[in-house]
């Protein structure tokens, strides 16, 4: 029927929408307003507490993911990277997700960076986040200073100079 | 970017695909429009997938509240030298498919096609007043398609908000058979048509309150009917639901929803489809009011925007208008999947 080979192409062509490589983002934006990031605790798989306000001093990178999002899965191998070439570096993988299911993506993808467990969502609600994989750069002072909301390419230049340059401030 | 409402849309979407002319009946639209908040079909960054199964099992004859059996139904109806036909049993099938997109961070479109099957078993009491069942021919086809856009009037937050104001608009459109006829020349009962041949209005208001991991949403339904090309009108139809949905695992959400359903009754405007001596056929015998209660389960596939929904309802209170073949039972099968 016409119909159902209309809509198998339909399905065909968003899929292969779907499952088109992301593309990546060069370039980290401003937020409208320069703020102090908002206070949070979370914990990490062993259920230490993070914080913050006790990397105040320390440049951050705010990572919210998702271990159902595969375009954040593919993105954790290349933060590791990062955080091996800049050991001074803060990362903090903020997962909308449970436990479990970090531990299950952890065997397969093993991060020496904190991975910190939103399950649901406090983090998301007071940050506004409105897309995954978000990335928020934090200065020594604790302040926003940069945004990106999806996939960052991590070996660009402008955005090592901008952590490099957040570094030495 | 990423668009996301965890919202009530697959509560919309699984009463919005029922365009199947008997189940604006009891179910129709408004049927299982609750219980559709962790639904991964508008979870998706840039759109989602479902396919959804759904069939319902007709055998019990009420008038008013009263069960009645078949032989009763058709005795109360039956006159010697006229013959009388009541259904004995209705099965509906409906394969939907749907489309979610979002347009902005308020905005979201979806889109649904049904394909429907249905089968009905007749008994019939002739003029003489000999008793024989019949098997009707299954009727199957493409349903009535439906576009619907959903906004985001309120929420505390983009992503897994506590609190959220939905207002929903659609329109069903006529794309569905609404003119099938038996072998003899006659209209097939409207209520078996795959269409309704009548663009209809559809509006609905959600609202959902978290204190994760418990979800609770109130939803409103009202299914705008107007005439269809062959002149028959189903009744406008309200539909109200409560749900609740408890995430109990890392990948298991339980619910129950209670969903209720008031259905005006229907106009035959030309007669085409009215025949007083079959109890399907006549217009007085519509209309009604149905409670059901509604188990669900949502098992989410790991390390996917995925999920597999299944949803049992039974139900709790009917009351009809004239004598009326109503649902026993129904089932809901679906897989989502967001990209």
């Amino acid at each position: 029927m016409a119909i159902i080979r209309y809509l198998g192409f339909l399905v065909f062509f968003l899929s292969g929408l779907a499952f088109a490589e992301p593309v990546l983002i060069k370039e980290l934006s401003q937020p409208a307003e320069i703020k102090l990031a908002p206070n949070f605790t979370l914990p990490d798989l062993q259920d230490k507490p993070f914080s913050n306000q006790q990397f105040i001093g320390k440049v951050v990178i705010l990572h919210i993911w998702a271990t159902w999002c595969e375009p954040c899965r593919q993105e954790m191998p290349i933060l590791e990277q990062l955080q091996q070439q800049f050991p001074q570096l803060v990362i903090l993988g903020i997962a909308e997700d449970s436990k479990a299911s970090v531990e299950q993506f952890l065997k397969q993808t093993p991060l020496s960076f904190p991975i910190l467990i939103d399950q649901y969502g406090k983090l998301l609600r007071d940050y506004k986040i409105k897309g995954f994989p978000t990335t928020y750069l934090i200065d020594k002072k604790g302040f926003l200073v940069n945004v990106a909301v999806g996939t960052i390419d991590w070996h660009d230049s402008k955005i090592i100079n901008k952590i490099n340059i957040l570094s030495d401030k | 970017m990423k668009i996301s409402n965890k919202i009530i849309v697959l509560s919309v979407l699984t009463g919005l695909s029922s365009n199947n002319s008997f189940a604006l009946g009891e179910c129709g639209f408004a049927c299982c429009l609750a219980g559709a908040a962790t639904s991964g079909v508008t979870l998706a960054q840039n759109f989602g997938l479902s396919m959804q199964y759904e069939k319902m099992d007709m055998t019990t004859i009420r008038n008013g509240r009263n069960k009645i059996s078949p032989d009763e139904a058709i005795n109360r109806h039956w006159k010697p030298g006229s013959s009388y036909s009541i259904p004995t049993n209705m099965k509906m099938e409906k394969l939907t498919f749907i489309g979610a997109l979002p347009i902005n961070e308020r905005w979201q479109m979806l889109g649904m096609l049904p394909y429907i099957r249905n089968n009905m078993d007749m008994r019939n009491k002739s003029s003489m007043g000999m008793v024989m069942d019949m098997k009707m021919d299954t009727l199957e086809g493409i349903g009535d398609a439906t576009l619907m856009g959903l906004y985001t009037a309120y929420t505390d937050a983009p992503i897994r908000p506590t609190e959220r104001l939905t207002l929903g608009i659609g329109l069903k459109t006529p794309t569905g058979k609404s003119d099938e006829r038996n072998s003899k020349g006659s209209f097939i009962h409207a209520m078996m048509q795959a269409g309704s041949g009548s663009w209809d209005g559809l509006f609905s208001l959600n609202y959902m309150k978290a204190f994760y991991p418990l979800v609770l949403q109130g939803n409103l339904f009202y299914h705008l009917t107007t005439k269809g090309k062959e002149g028959y009108e189903f009744g406008d139809q309200l539909g109200y639901d409560l749900s609740a949905r408890y995430q109990t695992g890392d990948y298991v959400n339980l619910g129950l929803e209670i969903n209720g359903i008031h259905a005006f009754k229907d106009k035959d405007h030309d007669g085409k489809f009215t025949r007083l001596t079959s109890m399907p056929d006549t217009p007085d015998y519509t209309g009604l009011d149905s409670i059901f209660l509604s188990p669900t389960l949502q098992v989410k596939i790991p390390n996917s925007n995925g999920s597999i929904d299944f949803k049992y309802q039974r139900p709790i209170y009917q009351k009809v208008h004239g004598y009326q073949q109503v649902v026993d039972s129904r089932w809901q099968l679906s897989v989502t999947w967001g990209f």
